[in-house]
């Protein structure tokens, strides 16, 4: 009795183990995507402030986009393992197809559209997974597709 | 030594353990997942807040329209998260009161965060993943604004 008893401990203790890690990295890897989507979202909205007090001073349109760059080494800081990519003056391409551990970083002054003549910014990709077995919760993770709109710091007659 | 009375209690409890387990695990793991879209919700919901009340500084003193419009347009294509409905937001103070001032501009906002538009609906659905957050925003207006033309009691 005890003997069958202690196997069915182990065995127990075989089913319940995995699952218990599983829970365990997810609840890290959750903790860090958070920081980093965070931090993300705060980039982003530096990122439309700085640009359009740039695009309020004498310098030219393409300066103002230039500085967002600036704001790249700070996003990658915060996504641990993740490229980032900046693109001036041009719309972050089309999600999905940014890869796994790939962030683009864009702006734009675009003349037409709901921003239109506004700084655009964006953030989109897919931050790298801290821990890579939980590859198979990525679609519950959505992908970062962030933007901000600011105006130029002009003040406007 | 040999009960199967007993097997078969162990067993039964064994399954009833698991039965009571695993949604709690369910709860535990969607609660978290949800818990962080929220969180990530909040903190764009306050970042496009503070954009918008910065837009709504950016026109002349008097310009109650433009300001509004411009505040309501930066909010609106600023927040874009994922599963969020139901934006909304309204400025007050500063140049779009009924008699403008150069005093602060302050903004609330709120949205809807939508998890049923969200891969977690599979867990998060209906009246259950409709969460609604609020935000303020406030912007310092400078004193080197100009005024509209039609401004009137307003400190220029």
């Amino acid at each position: 009795m005890r003997r069958r008893e202690g196997g069915q401990a182990v065995v127990e203790f075989a089913l319940v183990a995995p699952l218990f890690l599983a829970l365990l990295l997810m609840f890290i890897q959750a903790g860090f995507s958070a920081m980093e989507k965070m931090n993300s979202v705060n980039v982003t909205d530096t990122s439309a402030r700085i640009a359009s007090s740039a695009a309020g001073s004498t310098s030219s349109e393409t300066a103002a986009l230039q500085v967002v760059g600036s704001m790249a080494p700070r996003l990658k800081a915060g996504l641990v393992g993740t490229s980032v990519t900046f693109r001036p003056n041009t719309w972050c391409p089309s999600l999905p197809p940014a890869p796994q551990g790939s962030i683009y970083l864009c702006d734009q002054i675009p003349t037409v559209g709901s921003c239109s003549g506004m700084v655009v910014v964006q953030v989109w990709g897919q931050p790298r997974l801290m821990v890579p077995l939980l590859a198979f919760m990525s679609p519950l993770d959505p992908p970062l597709h962030l933007q901000a709109c600011a105006y130029d710091s002009v003040f406007r007659r | 030594m040999n009960r199967p009375g007993v097997q078969v209690d162990q067993a039964g409890q064994s399954l009833v353990e698991f039965a009571i387990s695993v949604p709690i695990i369910l709860v535990i793991i969607f609660g978290f997942l949800g818990f962080m879209q929220a969180m990530q919700t909040v903190t764009e919901l306050d970042a496009a807040t503070t954009l918008a009340a910065s837009a709504a500084i950016q026109f002349p003193v008097g310009e109650v329209a433009q300001s509004q419009a411009a505040a309501r347009r930066t909010f609106i294509n600023s927040i874009s998260g994922y599963g969020i409905t139901g934006q909304a937001i309204t400025c007050s103070g500063g140049n779009l009161s009924p008699t403008p001032s150069t005093a602060p501009v302050v903004c609330h906002a709120a949205a809807t965060l939508d998890l049923g538009n969200t891969p977690l609906a599979v867990f998060w659905r209906g009246p259950l993943g409709l969460l609604t957050f609020t935000a303020t925003g406030r912007a310092d207006s400078s004193t080197s604004r100009s005024c509209a033309p039609e401004a009137t009691n307003v400190a220029c």
